[in-house]
């Protein structure tokens, strides 16, 4: 028994002071390390930065001829640092040092390192180093086994440009993996127009939610000519396929695509109707006006305030039309259509000409307030008749406003 | 003539040195803070001729050191060019709504840097 | 055989048993520990130039709504919207649910943020106390307040989740303080799972001794008071050593309600937060793995290590007495009232590895070891005392929590760093001692007393029932710091 207490209070005491030594050592092995690479840092990174902004062709002559090997981790930071905060001219003298010092050999070497986040380390650094003759050996890194080296090679393809690696990426949207498909069309939306052609043409190879951001990423490009493709996606089988068109060809925003768009506000798929009619707010149609109002009784709480907001995006001829939908008998369509109204300022707006207007204006500005108590949503009424500041207009809200409601807080 | 004095504020040490070497290269003067504090202490003391601003600070965004810049008498007529990586439409206009001359988005070109600094130096040069 | 004798055998049976039980429930921590240290291996193996600020500016980022729950904070709550509306994401939106504040709460917001009152339609999906009115302003237009009759905090939050608009909610205290990027980073599963992730949260760091400037947490220090301190080496082992672990089996009973992204409409089906619990967020998240375990719906409950949210915890004994008394009495009533999930199969790992493991080790731990001191004490009293068991109890339950707890310091420092001074880690050292050699000889008082409590309110609950008197449901205002 005793041997057991000893064995035990001795493997414990062990391991508590080795765990501790551990930490100790770690910590001063660590600090000085990173003491030693400031240091280094405050003597290299100048050399670095006047070769940047100057004329010479080389780094070398700066250090001396060559980098010391002890040197060699703190000069690849310095040199990925600046690298990837700026562009042009000075972009390039880095990328060619990293090259010329060796880095952009040793960092091809490390895609095959057998540890995953060597490899992803070596692919993201190529990427932010710029070194174009990398590209070849970061395509197959893009089907490397860990979603993370992966995402990094998909990275530095996209920064590294050049046309060949846009077939690479796109393909790459079959990622299973959400975030990486979210970082993938962030990636393909940065380089513009010239991924458009490989998305259309390729589409139909691509998994529902590769579709689904090939056409977010068409809605952030905006490019015009894809309008006739995107009309036809309006077709696809898939609800959530259609619905991402609808937005697509509402961020683009050309006018001609409005009757299709009032044809998808019919869509048995509510996502496909809320879409719709938040398109058709973007673009603005007056033969939008009386499809939008339909859709603001839609059984569907989104299609419902997307319809609202989209005729209020309209002007004045929207703000006609959620004034007709005051009457309906739908609460919640009449409710959003008050709230629009509101946001608008045309309650406001109104109200002073209750008390600002003529004979006639007076008695459509009675008639609107009246609507609006029938509703029930009398909230920015109250709060205007509360308002100090316009007695006039406090007096005659007040006479409208049915007793009852002022006096009670009582909620709804 | 003594050279133009420029007050750098950026959170970003690196990019701090960067640009701080980019610009006593060409001949000015340079100043840094690295938070919006800093900045509009530095600016009152020394009254750079030139401001290049982050917008993302800590103690005091860049939009605050606009908004500062400007209803300070002594400080308003100070061109300011703001260096930031918010690249979407409504940041740029902001920024320049805000009271900005000019605003280069991150990552930059650090020639068209230079250009820009001095253009907005000779337009305040021939103002006074 | 005289009485001496039999109690000798006793209290030699109930020796083994104690150093048995011990053995297995420190050991059970270890393997947790083993499990967390290679996860946050892995995890700080991963973040490298870390491409946030990219997945920030992409507007394919899921919105969230941040949902604040406010009773009677007037002096910090606009420092504390302010804050939160500066948050490092895309889009998102903040609701702060006044909880009938009988201060300025309101007030001030209304002056602050340029409220006017409006008519929001929105969908009354959890059952709330009346909801007095809605606020918002045309300057901010990401703010929404709601004024509310008073409820609790679990009304409040269910308040503000019918009206946020958002697919994804996170619930924040009011007085806590979240990182820059924390938002980003605790959403990061959801994009990674996107069908699958129902809840997330991130870890919980002590506050006190730190500076805060402007609703940021502008330095970072060790508390200078011996309590907070002792509470930074328990949430070390908590969190870093504890929840990641419990993650990656995917049997995570609790996302502390300081800081926690949830699914609205997942929320939504199980009626939201729950206004009986003394702890909502640890019944929250049970109740949410029992619906999808019905749904045999494939989902997660995330723990990333790596989003922080800075909370103030209790300085003075009476205060975290009371905190301390509150969560073990909802830990109890969670698991009775889930009592289902014990030993389930069909709950998976989460019947089979966490629900025992809270009832055996975190609820009766404190027992057994109040119970092993009492008997020390009777039998030294007695004369019967065996030097020897009590040594090994002393090894068993001291010292391998001692191991435990500079594990945690040890985890701390390979990965997150956060006290990086000399001091600070020779402080945090001695206080992994000192945590075992009473501090968590307290608690587990606390823990005993908070059950004779529950025990009690029970009984005592059906009497008042009877006399038709129904206790109002407590404002946790109280509940300084999260779980």
């Amino acid at each position: 028994m005793q041997r057991i207490l000893a064995m035990a209070i001795l493997s414990l005491s062990a391991v508590f002071f080795g765990l501790t030594t551990l930490i100790v050592f770690g910590k001063v092995w660590r600090e000085e390390v990173q003491r030693h690479r400031r240091k280094r840092r405050r003597e290299l990174e100048p050399k670095l930065l006047a070769y940047a902004h100057g004329d010479a062709a080389s780094l070398l002559p700066a250090l001396g001829g060559e980098l010391r090997r002890g040197d060699r981790a703190v000069m690849e930071q310095i040199l990925l640092d600046h690298a990837q905060r700026v562009r042009g001219s000075e972009y390039a003298k880095l990328s060619r040092a990293l090259d010329e010092l060796g880095y952009v050999d040793a960092l091809i070497r490390q895609l095959k390192s057998r540890r995953w986040w060597r490899r992803a380390e070596a692919a993201e650094k190529l990427g932010l180093g710029g070194a174009k003759r990398a590209c070849e050996h970061l395509i197959p890194a893009m089907s490397d086994e860990m979603a993370e080296v992966r995402m990094r090679a998909a990275k530095a393809l996209g920064t590294l440009g050049g046309t060949s690696s846009i077939r690479e990426l796109v393909h790459a949207l079959n990622e299973p993996n959400r975030w990486s498909t979210i970082r993938l069309a962030d990636i393909l939306t940065g380089m513009g127009r010239s991924v458009v052609d490989e998305l259309t043409s390729y589409f139909d190879s691509l998994t529902l939610a590769g579709k689904l951001a090939a056409l977010d990423i068409l809605g952030r490009i905006r490019p015009l000519h894809t309008v006739p493709w995107l009309e036809q996606r309006l077709d696809d089988a898939e609800p959530d396929v259609r619905a991402r068109a609808c937005h697509a060809l509402g961020c683009i925003g050309d006018p001609r695509t409005a009757p299709l768009l009032v044809r998808a506000l019919d869509d048995e798929a509510w996502p496909v109707r809320a879409m719709a009619a938040k398109a058709l707010g973007k673009i603005a149609r007056a033969e939008a006006i009386d499809p939008l109002c339909s859709a603001m009784r839609d059984a569907e709480w989104w299609v419902r305030s997307n319809a609202a907001h989209a005729l209020r995006a309209m002007g004045p001829r929207g703000a006609e039309a959620l004034e007709d939908v005051l009457d309906s008998e739908d609460r919640f369509a009449s409710h959003q259509a008050v709230l629009m109204l509101e946001e608008m300022g045309v309650i406001d707006q109104r109200a002073q000409h209750l008390v600002g207007g003529d004979g006639g204006g007076r008695a459509e500005a009675e008639m609107f307030i009246k609507r609006l108590i029938a509703v029930g949503q009398i909230g920015r009424l109250r709060a205007l008749a509360a308002d100090p500041a316009n007695a006039e207009l406090r007096a005659v809200l007040l006479q409208l406003l049915p007793a009852a409601e002022l006096q009670t807080e009582a909620g709804r | 003539m003594a050279a133009a004095r420029i007050l750098i504020a950026d959170d970003d040490p690196i990019t701090t040195r960067f640009v701080s070497s980019l610009l006593e290269g060409e001949g000015y003067e340079v100043l840094v803070a690295e938070d919006g504090e800093h900045a509009m202490q530095l600016a009152l003391q020394h009254l750079p001729d030139l401001i290049v601003s982050d917008l993302v600070m800590p103690y005091r965004d860049g939009y605050e050191v606009l908004r500062a810049l400007r209803n300070n008498e002594r400080l308003t007529a100070i061109p300011v060019l703001i260096l930031s990586m918010k690249d979407r439409e409504e940041d740029i206009v902001r920024g320049l709504e805000e009271g900005a001359d000019d605003y280069v988005v991150k990552p930059f070109n650090a020639r068209e840097l230079v250009v820009r600094i001095r253009k907005l130096l000779r337009r305040t040069k021939t103002r006074l | 055989m005289s009485w001496i004798d039999l109690l000798s055998g006793l209290v030699t049976g109930f020796n083994q048993f104690v150093l048995v039980y011990f053995l297995v429930l420190n050991t059970t921590y270890l393997l947790l520990f083993l499990l967390s240290l290679g996860a946050v291996f892995k995890f700080v193996r991963r973040t490298f130039f870390s491409d946030y600020r990219q997945i920030m500016q992409s507007e394919m980022t899921w919105p969230i709504s941040i949902v604040v729950a406010a009773h009677d904070e007037e002096k910090m709550i606009v420092e504390t919207v302010r804050s939160l509306m500066m948050v490092n994401y895309g889009e998102f939106e903040v609701v702060v649910v006044n909880d009938g504040s009988n201060d300025g709460t309101l007030r001030k917001l209304i002056e602050a943020f340029d409220l006017t009152r409006t008519d929001r339609v929105y969908k009354r999906s959890i059952p709330t106390q009346n909801v007095r009115g809605v606020y918002a302003s045309l300057v901010h237009t990401q703010l929404t307040v709601l004024d509310k009759e008073q409820g609790g905090k679990s009304d409040a939050l269910n308040a503000g989740i019918n009206i946020c608009r958002y697919p994804l909610f996170c619930s924040i205290d009011a007085d806590s303080v979240i990182e820059d990027n924390a938002l980003l980073r605790v959403v990061k599963p959801f994009m990674e799972h996107p069908h699958e992730t129902v809840a997330a949260g991130g870890i919980v760091r002590i506050v006190n001794g730190c500076e805060v400037r402007d609703g940021r947490v502008v330095r970072i220090e060790l508390p200078d008071q011996y309590l907070p301190i002792l509470q930074v080496i328990e949430y070390l082992r908590a969190f870093l050593s504890g929840r990641v672990g419990w993650s990656v089996l995917q049997s995570l009973l609790i996302i502390s309600g300081a800081f926690g992204v949830y699914k609205k409409q997942e929320v939504v089906e199980i009626g939201g937060y729950n206004l009986d619990s003394d702890t909502e967020d640890l019944d929250l998240v049970v109740r949410l793995h029992r619906h999808m375990r019905k749904k045999r719906r494939k989902y997660r409950v995330v723990f990333v290590p790596d989003p922080v949210c800075w909370t103030e915890v209790p300085s003075k004994l009476a205060v975290l007495r009371r905190q301390r008394n509150r969560w073990h009495r909802g830990l109890v009533q969670t698991l009775w009232n889930n009592r289902g999930i014990m030993f389930n199969p069909r709950y998976g790992s989460l019947g089979m590895l966490a629900f025992p493991h809270a009832f055996l080790f975190e609820m009766l731990g404190p027992f057994v070891e109040t119970l092993g001191y009492v008997v020390v004490l009777v039998s030294f009293l007695l004369g019967i005392l065996n030097v020897e068991f009590f040594l090994l109890f002393v090894a068993v339950a001291i010292l391998y929590g001692i191991f435990l707890s500079v594990a945690a310091v040890l985890l701390e420092e390979i990965s997150f760093r956060r006290y990086p001074g000399w001091v600070d880690l020779s402080k945090l050292l001695v206080f992994s001692i000192i945590e075992n050699f009473g501090y968590r000889q307290m608690l587990s008082l606390f823990k005993v007393k908070a059950f004779w409590d529950v025990i009690r309110r029970r009984r005592a609950w059906g009497e008042m029932e009877r006399d038709g008197f129904r206790p109002a449901v407590e404002p946790s205002v109280e509940q300084s710091g999260g779980r």
